[in-house]
């Protein structure tokens, strides 16, 4: 029952009758109770938000009764009113039995009357915060429901083919926080050239991933396609790197408020040669793993983020494939990975694990890494967000 | 608080008493470069040596600050450790700032 309801439990059907109709007056929907257990029933089926009860009541001690009410889980608070001879009891016992005040018998009006207003009071805001705690809960499932919406989408705009002219690719996304400001591509671009890249955004939730939707936005060859563009304004693979990371500075410089910047790697394969030119852009260190030595070496020596500072400059890292090698990126959510220990997964043991699954075929490798990134976190849930691009030149057109 | 600022000789002393300068703490590094520079105060010496850790929201958190003191300002840091450093040098802002090992020496410096 919602509302004001009261219960009244106690021996006598004098008092109980007496005290129903000053509960009806002040507003409450009274209902009577002869014992304990009855009582319970009542509070179990109907539910009140008001119990008047005799010290002493038939079935069970007071004391007990209180107990067993309050050991009862309810979605809201009963405000429980002993009522005793003062001979009889202590108001100090009633209180530590767990309840809310204690008149004495033979009961006054006037001191019945107050305390049901200061019990109305503490009623009313039990409500209310009852109310706004189940605005909350309701606000917070739609928040997860469209944080999850949106996790789907950022999952959509990652690349699903993994056999590519000349590369074969794997891949590993793990965002803190259902969308991630981590973000990568790769695609071919004409026939002879093969893009990708790999961006995080500074932070990571909800700002830094629409920032890396942005991006994506811009690089993408259904949208924008400034990958595209710079290729075919640039004759050389070098200077269309550049092109398009110093592009990139100019749009998403933030003002002296935001600073949200990214770090990027962002090349060019060319894919008869195996040639790779790329920019590393404040993100981790590239590692190339040699086929043939089955050595793995991490690949230049760093350079400013984007969107930083309007006068950066970029240069290239260039390197050439041959069948077989393997190139990873991987954000820093990665290498600043803490276990329970709070030590850093870190670039030597990525460079080993590299090494060491050198010859197991890259499609095992994203699962291998996902699955070695957890179990170093000891969780799903991650600091920050963690992602890796692995690519495999295979020189086959 | 995870910041303690001292001005001595026109030169306010920004030392992060916070072991990780991360997100938690950036928006307020920001803040008090931002009080200092409205007290008047444009030269800043940044100290690091309590932070252990620092990550992309406190880095961007630092280049905010520099940018604040504008071409009249300064802004030097001292006392970076390895983890830091390892991050200015990733991403070349080894290069844009004045590094101190000390703050004794980058005191000196800015005094001389």
């Amino acid at each position: 029952m919602e509302g004001t309801s009261a219960l009244v439990v106690g021996n006598d059907a004098e008092t109980r009758v007496a005290l129903s109709r000053q509960l009806d007056g002040a507003g409450f929907t009274t209902m009577t109770a002869t014992n304990g257990q009855q009582a319970l029933d009542i509070i179990e089926k109907i539910g009140v938000t008001l119990v008047l009860c005799d010290w002493s009541i038939k079935d069970m001690t007071g004391t007990e009764f209180c107990a067993r009410l309050r050991s009862a889980t309810m979605d809201r608070y009963v405000y429980f009113i002993f009522l005793g001879a003062q001979a009889e009891v202590a108001p100090q016992k009633a209180l530590s039995a767990g309840a809310d005040a204690f008149l004495s018998t033979p009961v006054k009006n006037d001191d019945l009357s107050a305390r049901l207003q200061s019990a109305t009071r503490i009623i009313e805001l039990q409500d209310r915060m009852t109310a706004r705690n189940d605005f909350l809960e309701y606000a917070y499932q739609s928040v997860t429901t469209d944080l999850k919406i949106a996790a789907k989408v950022q999952e959509d705009l990652l690349p699903r083919q993994f056999r590519l002219a000349g590369l074969d690719t794997n891949w590993v996304f793990k965002p803190a926080n259902f969308v991630a400001g981590d973000m990568f591509d790769y695609f071919p671009l004409g026939d002879d050239y093969f893009v990708f890249y790999i961006l995080d955004v500074e932070g990571h939730g909800i700002a830094s991933a629409l920032t890396s939707f942005a991006i994506n936005n811009q690089l993408n060859p259904s949208s924008h396609g400034l990958c595209s563009k710079s290729i075919k304004n640039n004759p050389q693979t070098a200077d269309a790197v550049i092109a398009t990371v110093q592009n990139l500075n100019r749009q998403f410089q933030g003002n002296l408020n935001s600073s949200r910047y990214f770090t990027m790697i962002y090349g060019i394969v060319d894919v008869t040669s195996g040639e790779v030119t790329m920019t590393q852009a404040g993100h981790p260190a590239p590692i190339q793993l040699s086929k043939k030595t089955g050595e793995a070496v991490a690949l230049g020596d760093g350079g400013m983020p984007i969107g930083l500072l309007k006068e950066a400059t970029y240069s290239t890292i260039s390197s050439t494939l041959v069948a077989g090698d393997r190139l990873f990126l991987y954000s820093d959510g990665m290498l600043e990975c803490e276990n329970d220990k709070g030590e850093f997964y870190g670039s030597e043991r990525l460079l080993s694990r590299i090494q060491e699954w050198r010859d197991l075929p890259i499609e095992e490798l994203g699962d291998l890494f996902d699955g070695e990134i957890t179990r170093w976190n000891g969780s799903e849930t991650f600091e920050d967000d963690v992602s890796m691009v692995i690519l495999e030149y295979t020189g086959k057109r | 608080m995870s910041f303690e600022v001292e001005i001595k000789e026109g030169i306010a002393v920004v030392a992060v008493t916070a072991g990780r300068l991360d997100a938690s703490v950036a928006p307020e590094l920001k803040k008090v470069v931002s009080n200092v520079i409205d007290d008047g105060t444009s030269r800043i010496m940044l100290d690091l040596q309590r932070v252990q850790f620092m990550d992309s929201s406190g880095l961007g958190a630092v280049i905010s600050s520099f940018k604040l003191t504008g071409q009249k300002g300064e802004f030097v840091i001292c006392n970076m450790n390895e983890a830091v450093k390892e991050i200015f040098e990733l991403t070349h802002m080894d290069r844009l700032f004045d590094i101190y090992p000390n703050a004794d020496e980058g005191f000196q410096k800015m005094c001389a």
